[in-house]
């Protein structure tokens, strides 16, 4: 029983990271109906800026200070890639289908995966664990939960998914720019006509969903490895995440990251190899689009004529 | 107020319109008449920058709009009420209003005074205000779009068919309606109608276009009796 506790909230610790990634999967694509397989390079991109913010602070940095600004520059590097990615590649082709839209952000991320492979030479990078007090060394420290310990840093990620996940409902829901969004998502060309510039929520939703995409990347960096390839996974689930929750719907996309993370967590749990644990993402996809297609909050829209 | 010279629009290889000239005069209610694809909604949406002109000048009170990003236009007075009414369905009937209001956000009392006069239009938008405009009957959706395009202080508001889809006591309503809000408001109409009837009952003056071309010009007076105007759009 001790057990299954920590599973729980392990689950839920990397539930949010699923959920901070998926937020953004889910805004892009409420946006412009585009499934951006190149977010979890987002993430990536993120990891590797927070490591270079490291590696420039002096050692002498308080960890306190350093953890912080990392997230910070993680989250701006996410945000400034998604930027990017969206004026070079996925503007110019906006008005040619989603297929071509669809191709493009798989060969963005195949980019962004290679030009990172080639910079790092491949070579996974680590945050030392010496000295004592040292930035790495407080990312391994565990707390005993039950009879297993969790590294203490994970309690990070669930601050994290509360903090931006509310700032975020905030701005959707109670400001000019947020109803602006939501316009644009329902209809681009009704809101164009109210002199809502189009382009510009796009880019800021590109933004955003970057930004949380690379804070995300830092914070799992922050006691794992930071690699080329370590987005990939974490995208693949966000988007299992955000299509559980119902593609498009914010609140959807955290309550289905969360319930990813624990679903994830609680099969290891039950007896399922570790190794398999990510079949169980893949399991859930095909489950809901067989079942409920439209996600857990999604709803199916009716036109009326 | 409007005044459009030498208009072409095509899609690709297929020509909407060709070479259309028309003149809106400030205060006035002018129809344009045509069948199905005849290219009336090619013509607003070209006056509001949804569909770039190929060609020709298009010029609201002196100011040359076919060069204007789409979003720029309603900040010089047009409100476009698109075919379809194009209300935002999961927003509430308050935010949808708001949202008519987006490109004046540094002048709330002309905000509140304008949602004062949309919901005396259409009281019913008031009683409605919290609920999602996708559950609003189609009727009740005109209004939202027409009260929505109130919200910007238009100077020239241009209408795709309102009254399609609607009971005749709905459309003469809203007829009613869009003429008080020509008088009170000193609003300039551009009004696209199937319903030549009621248009010609309501407008001073309307245009025929065919094929994409104006073939067909005069007062509301004189398009009713004309002979192929009888014969083509009042099924006489
Ligand atoms: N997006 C588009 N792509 C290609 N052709 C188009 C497009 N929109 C309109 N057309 C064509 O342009 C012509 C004019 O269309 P338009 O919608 O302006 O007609 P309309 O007068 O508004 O017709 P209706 O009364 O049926 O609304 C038609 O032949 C139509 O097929
Ligand atoms: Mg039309």
């Amino acid at each position: 029983m001790q057990d299954f506790l920590f599973y729980l909230v392990s689950g839920l610790c990397i539930g949010s990271i699923f959920a901070l990634v998926a937020v953004g999967y889910t805004l892009v694509y409420g946006i412009i109906k585009l499934v951006n397989f190149a977010h979890g390079e987002f993430y990536m991109v993120g990891a590797y800026a927070s490591f270079g913010t490291y590696s420039l602070l002096p050692s002498s940095t308080s960890p306190w200070l350093a953890i912080p600004l990392m997230v910070l520059a993680g989250g701006t590097a996410g945000a400034a890639i998604a930027g990017l990615t969206e004026r070079v590649a996925y503007k110019p082709i906006r008005r040619s289908g989603r297929l071509a839209a669809l191709l493009t952000a798989i060969g963005v991320s195949f980019l962004l995966q290679n030009l990172f492979a080639f910079f790092s030479q491949a070579r996974p990078l680590q945050y030392p664990t010496e000295p004592h007090g040292s930035v790495g060394e407080i990312c391994q420290r565990t707390v005993l939960l039950g009879t297993d310990g969790l590294v203490l840093i994970r309690f990070a990620y669930i601050g994290a998914a509360v903090l931006f996940c509310a700032l975020l409902w905030y701005l959707v829901l109670r400001t000019r720019f947020g109803r602006a969004m939501r316009a644009v998502s329902q209809d681009a060309d009704a809101a164009t006509l109210m002199g809502i510039d189009v382009d510009r929520v796009i880019r800021h939703t590109f933004l955003i969903g970057g930004g949380l995409a690379g804070v995300a990347g830092t914070l799992i960096a922050l006691q794992g490895v930071t690699e080329p390839m370590m987005g990939f996974l974490p995208g693949l689930k966000a988007f299992v995440a955000a299509v559980l929750g119902g593609i498009g719907n914010i609140a959807g996309a955290v309550v289905g990251g969360l319930l990813l993370g624990v679903i994830e967590s609680l099969a290891v749990w039950a007896g399922v190899p570790t190794g398999y644990k990510d079949v169980a993402a893949f399991v859930i996809l095909i489950l809901v689009l067989v079942i409920r297609p439209q996600g857990l909050l999604g709803r199916v829209t009716r036109v009326k004529v | 107020m409007l005044n459009i010279t030498h208009l072409s629009v095509a899609y690709g290889p297929v020509r909407a319109l060709t070479d259309v000239a028309l003149h809106v005069a400030a205060g006035e209610i002018v129809t344009l008449l045509g069948a199905n694809g005849a290219g009336k909604t090619s013509l607003l949406r070209a006056i509001s920058g949804l569909t770039p002109a190929t060609r020709g000048s298009i010029q609201l009170e002196g100011t040359e709009l076919t060069r204007l990003p789409p979003a720029q236009i309603v900040r010089h007075g047009l409100a476009h009420c698109p075919e379809g009414r194009r209300i935002f369905p999961e927003l509430t009937v308050a935010e949808n209003l708001d949202l008519g209001a987006y490109c004046r956000p540094t002048d709330p009392a002309a905000k509140r005074a304008n949602l004062a006069c949309a919901f005396a239009y259409f009281p019913v938008l008031a009683e409605r205000r919290q609920q999602k405009a996708g559950t609003l009957s189609g009727g009740e959706q005109q209004m939202l779009a027409l009260g929505r395009a109130l919200m910007s202080s238009p100077k020239l508001i241009t209408l795709d068919e309102p009254s399609l889809g609607l009971a005749p006591r709905m459309v003469d309503l809203l007829f009613d309606i869009i003429r008080q809000i020509n008088r009170a408001q000193r609003t300039t109409v551009l009004l696209v109608e199937q319903n030549a009837n009621e248009a010609l009952l309501h407008a001073d003056r309307g245009y025929v276009l065919e094929n994409g071309q104006i073939t067909l010009s005069g007062t509301a007076t004189e398009l009713r009796g004309n002979p192929r105007v009888q014969a083509a759009y009042l099924g006489v």
